[in-house]
């Protein structure tokens, strides 16, 4: 029983980081019906970024997580702006080829600026836990937990209660109708992808006090995260919070009860699954989609 | 000067011209009705004054002021508001969301109170229904809110494409009570599109007839129901 418990804990507190990931993603595809390929690279960066800092500072890597949020979403404002803009009304395959290059690009970057080594930031609480009725809860992992919460009531409340989110909710709805009410389709681009690779960087620095940074670690988040956002629904943001924390606890049972290196094989199937018999996402039904 | 002047306007599709050579105008206070056949180009038309689908060739003013090339998002802030064919509601979204993203632009923003109480007063259902999701509402309540959420913007032209199209004739009735009704106590230009001709001349002040793209026949509204054309062509007799 406890070992059950102590993979369900598991899986729900690194849930967080991929429904960081996932909903990044879900939002920027809800919003420009673009899919962005180099959302793992965002994380990543995001992760090197907060590890250079800390690293000079000699600071706790927490420290730089608003400093690296808000950098990260001008980045992504600009970056919309000035170049995935250009690929927005030319086709599926100009975007994808527009973001899978920048994924590569990214990599490259960060293969000879940082090298190829795995990296660890020096961290106090590395290693502490909590101990909760026989569960072991790792404290950075915890930490990262609480971070994705927050940020994602935060998102939340952008997108409910401010003119400006709503706004971006009735783009992704219907983006001719929006655009009659007076809301710029380019500011809301720019807005959806900042907040989206805002959102992976985020992740990145909750994960750096317990994770290796390397410069293939985004492949992984990357991965994880569409499976996420293809079983929430394309575009739902509630359906990719519930989709990375299922994830995130189908990879940790079957790391417990399967095999350790098989957790992936897991999730995939989990995956195929939803897929068979739930194709519209998790949450809603065929006649909300 | 007029309120919406468009002149010799072309519009349509890529090198597809379908919109030719096309010249209307809506006076303050008044309504005018473009009246046309399935795909006589219409909602192209009124698409392109809007900047949805820029035009081709041509001028649109309104007030005087040249305004095309001015992009969809800005029309808001100058006064115009389109209700489009199929109504574009935010479906997923609650009826009140939508009436205050009717308002989002800044002049509007600042009189959302007030126009959300005359909106409930013209349309009491809908404050009745204001919680529920729009997508949820019957045919009838769409239109209504469509038609909320574009006087939620306080515009002082008021473009509607075919607002009655798929409505009981009890409802169709309802819709064009509304639009009168918001002229009168408003003062603003209406500009109707319809296939309903006989009710649509029955509220209008000025009528247009467009067929293949081009515009046929202009005039006072029972002048264009005398006419043997339009007589032969839309009434059946
Ligand atoms: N996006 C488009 N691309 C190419 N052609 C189009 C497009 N939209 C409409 N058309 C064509 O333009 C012509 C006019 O269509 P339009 O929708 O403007 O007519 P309408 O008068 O509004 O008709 P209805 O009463 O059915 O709404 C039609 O032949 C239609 O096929
Ligand atoms: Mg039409």
């Amino acid at each position: 029983m406890s070992t059950f418990l102590q993979a369900m804990t598991n899986g729900v507190l690194i849930g967080g980081v991929y429904a960081l990931v996932a909903v990044g993603l879900t939002l920027i595809f809800g919003v420009m019906n673009t899919v962005n390929f180099a959302q793992g690279e965002f994380l990543m960066l995001g992760m090197f970024t907060t590890l250079m800092l800390a690293e000079t500072a000699r600071v706790d890597p927490y420290v730089f997580l608003v400093l690296v949020a808000v950098a990260f979403f001008v980045f992504g404002f600009l970056l919309e702006k000035y170049l995935i803009h250009r690929t927005i009304d030319r086709g599926h395959e100009t975007q994808i080829l527009l973001t899978l290059g920048l994924s590569v690009l990214f990599k490259s970057l960060a293969l000879v600026i940082w090298g190829p080594n795995f990296r660890s930031a020096v961290v106090s609480y590395r290693l502490k836990s909590l101990y909760v009725g026989g569960v072991l809860i790792s404290y950075p992992r915890l930490l990262s937990f609480g971070v994705a919460v927050v940020v994602m009531l935060a998102l939340w409340f952008f997108l409910n209660r401010t003119e400006l989110g709503r706004a971006m909710r009735a783009s992704a709805v219907n983006r001719k109708s929006a655009a009659l009410m007076g809301i710029n389709p380019d500011l809301m681009y720019g807005l959806a992808f900042g907040i989206g690779i805002m959102l992976a960087a985020v992740g990145g620095v909750s994960l750096v006090p317990f994770y290796y940074v390397f410069p293939d670690v985004g492949a992984f988040f990357g991965t994880i995260a569409f499976v996420v956002v293809v079983l929430g629904g394309l575009g739902d943001i509630l359906g990719a919070v519930v989709g990375a924390l299922l994830i995130g606890v189908v990879e940790a049972l079957t790391a417990q009860y399967v095999a350790l290196d098989l957790s992936h094989l897991g999730v995939f199937l989990a995956f195929i699954l939803v897929l068979l018999f739930r194709p519209q996402g998790l949450i809603r039904g065929k006649g909300w989609a | 000067m007029s309120l919406l002047e468009v002149e010799s306007l072309c519009a349509g599709y890529g090198d597809l011209t379908i919109v030719w050579d096309v010249s209307l105008k809506v006076e303050e206070g008044e309504i005018a009705v473009l009246l046309g056949g399935n795909g006589a180009g219409k909602t192209t038309l009124i698409e392109s004054i809007v900047g949805i689908n820029p035009p081709q060739k041509g001028s649109i003013r309104f007030k005087g002021e040249e305004i095309q090339r001015r992009g969809v998002h800005r029309m808001a802030e100058l006064g115009i508001t389109l209700v489009p064919q199929g109504r574009g509601l935010f479906g997923s979204m609650s009826v009140l969301e939508n009436l205050y993203l009717g308002s989002y632009a800044p002049i509007p923003r600042a009189k959302r109170a007030e126009s959300l109480e005359y909106v409930y007063s013209l349309f009491p259902i809908l404050r009745e229904r204001k919680t529920q999701k729009a997508g949820s509402l019957s045919g009838g309540e769409q239109q209504m809110l469509a038609i909320g959420r574009a006087i939620m913007s306080d515009p002082q032209l008021l473009i509607l494409d075919e607002p009655s199209l798929g409505l009981a004739p009890r409802l169709v009735e309802t819709v064009f009570r509304s639009i009168v009704e918001i002229r009168r106590q408003k003062k603003i230009g209406v500009l109707l599109v319809e296939q309903n001709l006989r009710q649509a001349l029955s509220v209008a002040d000025r009528g247009y007839v467009l067929e293949s793209g081009r515009m046929v026949l202009e005039g006072r509204p029972e002048d264009l129901e005398a006419n043997e054309h339009v007589k032969r062509a839309y009434l059946g007799c």
